[in-house]
């Protein structure tokens, strides 16, 4: 094990100072920061992922010679590692059930996969660690949503478990059909918007159990273990933190992260970017909403985002605003798919990609966003690390209209979002 | 439990200033030349002044905006010789919604066919620069009225014009006007409006900040009200701002009116004297009735005669006018010249030395007083750190929950209905945390009118048009 980044002071400044410990255990890296009793940062290292050893052991190591100045209580953890939880949602209506759904199993860190109504008839063959049926706010007269939950089939899909979070009053009907199921509290409750994080929270523990199963995170002191948290969900508490003004990092309007990674890009805005003639919106009440590309990342999605940039209308652009000299050899090589791009083009590519998909709506579910309203960008995770403000600047230009300013860019070098997600004890949104 | 405090004042508010400003339709405003362009305008275009200065009646503001700037030069002029104390300038509704490439499109195509295609004058298009020349001569007060969630521009580009009174809030500005801006960061934003009324106030030219007490106009109980009112009031002081008026929309029970200010006044005062705030002045704005208008000409007179007299009743210190036009669309300039002129008219006909007491307002004014303190009270006994995430919270539970606002951050639980005085009572309050004693009280009320006790969707649909029989 090696550490491959490291700053700040010196081991004893650090011990005397370090109130907290924060792991992010990734798919490849293990993050470990030491945080002061300010949200501060004061060294961060990331090692590679032991598999030898295996994550509760390796983590263990890690903290072996820290613990005699930082408490159990104050270890912070999250893992990425997994790739998260796949969910598959079949709901009542795509605007008010489908939307609340959607928001809350994104926000605690999984994956929806699909949204369906109850009506789609072909289902699907994509596997999907949880299947969730919901639909309808609480009450009793609900005869139209039974008629179609009666003709509802779950052989049409693949899924690891069953979980209903619809109206509670036909809760019962459905667990008497499908016996295995999971009933969680209905998140309308009884009304047309998200009015509790129930599904957030079973979301949040079924990736915990998945974790430990497919990890062996199990191996972990209990106090660990059973507090680790989704990585894109402590991204977002991050966001929410700097928005409410309780950050380091200053928010100046309405904004979007990109949190580019090795296998997706996960983008986290406030609400209003959103345009009012889209078709997908976000789920009421939401004040950030967050969506991923799972087909957008610099290693595990290379080849996607290769594929995605050598075939765009805008590659020359695109090239012209990142490359440096002549970019009519890489614009050529590319679309002639030979081309070698760096981890930093291709960090480029998914902002790029990103934005113009967002720009668009282009995405199952994702809302089409004025990027005329983006007051500002936050660049964070691994690979937003190499880029330049200038440099995304650019990117971001390729997209500007009318007399709107540029954004202000802010490439998030100390993972500050995510620090601060992880150590915030406010309340986030549902 | 966060409790309103001056330390929650924003600072360092350079970075996102630079960014609003950053804006190329800001055309290059910089703070420093405004606050010397606010210390030569003349002093009664400050609030506070024209509101020490007015005498026994209230001052008289009527609505109105234009999108041509000659037009709208007219209209000021027109405004001010039938003699309105406030000057009003509404904004149109693309700039409302940040949409300043859309307004400036259509602003030029109004020029280019001398057909107004928006509703109302879209400052940020037109700019600062000329902005100011709407004013040249005029020495009262020039109220913004608009309806923006984010105003940050907008209040920047008004004050850069000379404009010392900005209505509008975090709440008052979101719930009753959009479905989906996130409320949370309406109120921040709403922080940085109050911040730089606040930093370009001095002594004796305060830039004055205004509430909008109606809210979605249509059954709002008066507790609910009062409590926005004192939120808002609260919310801006902490960010330094130190003239203020709260304000309510006429009810449609004259006892509810009186009473409702009565408490407003008192209330207002009494919780900013309790945080420190004991330098922020508070003024109170009667709205004329703000649901629906009669079209009938004579009845809408009638109307608005009978609320400029409730406006002196309850010592108003500005009253908000409408117009007989106002079921038809946009007033004509004459028209709305007229209604300042009627109004003016009945307030020296009927001046009220003092204002109007009786056992039922007392009745009245002590059931209100009550519900508005247990709402505040629960509102900071929520746990967290800051007042405004609080309040903030106060809407995703219900605490505060405005009758027919359209937005998603709304409860919707609350239920209102009117009894035989006309009095908007709480049928069910839903989460809003009024004593048990209280929300029986308001029942009561409402059962003693007989046949209305039970809540038909005729019933209120009439209590809702109750100004069209």
């Amino acid at each position: 094990m090696t550490a491959s980044k490291s700053s700040l002071p010196t081991e004893s400044t650090e011990a005397t100072e370090a109130r907290r410990v924060a792991i992010d255990i990734g798919s490849t890296v293990v993050k470990v920061a030491l945080i002061d009793g300010h949200d501060r940062v004061l060294s961060q290292m990331l090692h590679g992922r032991d598999f030898e050893a295996g994550i509760a052991k390796q983590v263990e190591s890690l903290l072996a010679p820290l613990t005699a100045t930082v408490d159990t209580d104050d270890v912070l953890v999250c893992s990425s590692a997994n790739g998260g939880l796949r969910v598959g949602i079949v709901c009542l209506s795509k605007h008010f059930s489908g939307a609340t759904l959607r928001n809350q199993v994104l926000l605690a860190g999984a994956n929806p996969t699909f949204v369906h109504d109850m009506d789609e008839a072909a289902g699907s063959l994509e596997r999907v660690d949880i299947l969730m049926v919901g639909g309808g706010i609480d009450c009793e007269d609900a005869g139209p949503l039974a008629d179609r939950l009666a003709r509802f089939d779950p052989t049409r899909y693949r899924y690891g478990s069953l979980a209903f979070a619809g109206n509670r009053f036909l809760a019962a009907d459905f667990v008497r059909r499908f016996p295995e199921t999971i009933v969680i509290d209905n998140p309308l409750a009884a009304a047309l918007a998200s009015r509790n994080l129930s599904v957030f929270e079973a979301v949040r523990r079924a990736y915990l159990d998945d974790l430990v199963y497919k990890e062996g995170v199990s191996e972990l002191r209990s106090n660990l273990s059973g507090g680790i948290r989704p990585t894109p969900e402590i991204v977002s508490r991050g966001f929410q933190r700097a928005l409410a003004n309780s950050s380091g990092i200053d928010i100046s309007g309405a904004c979007v992260v990109l949190d580019i990674g090795g296998a997706t890009t996960d983008l986290h805005y406030t609400v209003e970017i959103v345009r009012d003639e889209s078709e997908a919106k976000p789920a009421a009440g939401l004040s950030v909403a967050r969506y991923v590309f799972v087909d957008l990342g610099i290693v595990a999605s290379r080849d996607s985002l290769v594929l995605q940039l050598r075939s765009h209308a805008r590659l020359y652009e695109f090239l012209r605003s990142v490359l440096e000299g002549d970019v009519e050899d890489p614009y050529r090589l590319m679309r002639e798919g030979s081309y070698e791009a760096s981890p930093t083009l291709l960090s480029y590519g998914c902002l790029f990609v990103a934005l113009d998909r967002f720009a668009q709506g282009r995405g199952p579910g994702l809302p089409a966003g004025d990027l005329g309203r983006i007051a500002q960008i936050i660049l964070t995770g691994g690979s937003s690390q190499t880029l330049t403000e200038a440099g995304a600047a650019r990117v971001f230009d390729l997209f500007r209209t009318g007399d709107n300013p540029s954004p202000s860019i802010l490439i998030d070098r100390g993972y500050q979002l995510w620090i601060d997600g992880i150590t915030w004890s406010g309340n986030a949104s549902p | 439990m966060a409790r309103p405090r001056r330390d929650a004042r924003r600072t360092a508010l350079e970075h996102t200033r630079h960014q609003v400003l950053s804006h190329p339709l800001a055309r290059g405003i910089t703070p420093r030349e405004v606050q010397d362009y606010l210390a030569k305008v003349p002093r009664r275009r400050f609030p506070r002044v024209a509101y020490d200065e007015r005498g026994p009646l209230p001052c008289i503001q009527p609505r109105g905006g234009v999108p041509l700037f000659e037009a709208q030069h007219a209209l000021t002029r027109r405004l001010s010789e039938a003699g309105a104390d406030f000057v009003p300038l509404t904004i149109d509704s693309y700039t409302r919604h940040n949409q300043y490439d859309t307004a400036t499109q259509l602003l030029r195509r109004s020029e280019e066919e001398g057909k107004d295609y928006l509703n109302g004058y879209p400052l940020v298009s037109h700019g600062h620069e000329l902005s100011r020349e709407l004013y040249t001569g005029i020495d009262k007060p020039i109220s913004l009225r608009h309806g923006t969630p984010d105003a940050r521009l907008l209040a920047e580009v008004a004050l850069a014009s000379g404009i010392a009174e900005i209505e509008g809030g975090g709440i008052c500005y979101c719930l009753p006007y959009s479905e989906g801006f996130p409320l949370d960061r309406c109120l921040l934003y709403w922080q940085y409006v109050d911040r730089i009324c606040a930093l370009y106030s001095t002594e004796d030219r305060p830039i004055h900040r205004e509430s909008f007490g109606p809210l979605s106009a249509t059954l709002v109980p008066p507790a609910i009200a009062i409590a926005v009112q004192i939120i808002e009031a609260l919310l801006a002081a902490e960010q330094g701002v130190v003239s203020f008026a709260v304000s309510f929309g006429q009810t449609g029970s004259l006892i509810q009116d009186v009473a409702a200010a009565r408490v407003l006044k008192h209330l207002t005062r009494s919780y900013l004297d309790e945080f420190g705030f004991e330098t922020t002045r508070a003024y109170l704005v009667y709205h004329q009735w703000m649901g629906q208008f009669p079209q009938q000409r004579e009845k809408a007179a009638a109307l608005i005669a009978g609320s400029a007299m409730i406006s002196g009743m309850v010592g108003a210190d500005k009253v908000v006018v409408k117009t007989v036009d106002e079921a038809l669309g946009v007033p004509r300039p004459e028209v709305n010249a007229e209604a300042v002129d009627s109004v003016r008219y009945m307030l020296r006909i009927f001046a009220c030395a003092a204002p109007v007491t009786s056992p039922l307002i007392d009745r009245e004014a002590a059931l209100i007083k009550s519900e508005v303190r247990s709402i505040i009270g629960a509102i900071f006994d929520l746990s967290g750190d800051v007042f405004w995430e609080s309040v903030y919270r106060a809407f995703q539970m219900g605490y505060l929950d405005i009758p027919f606002s359209p937005h998603s951050d709304n409860a919707n639980l609350l239920v209102s209905m009117r009894d035989a005085n006309k009095s908007i009572r709480i049928v069910d309050r839903g989460h809003v945390p009024i004593s048990d004693a209280d929300a029986e009280q308001e029942r009561a009320l409402l059962a003693s009118v007989g046949d209305r006790n039970d809540k038909t969707y005729r019933q209120l649909l009439g209590d809702i048009n109750m100004m069209m029989v």
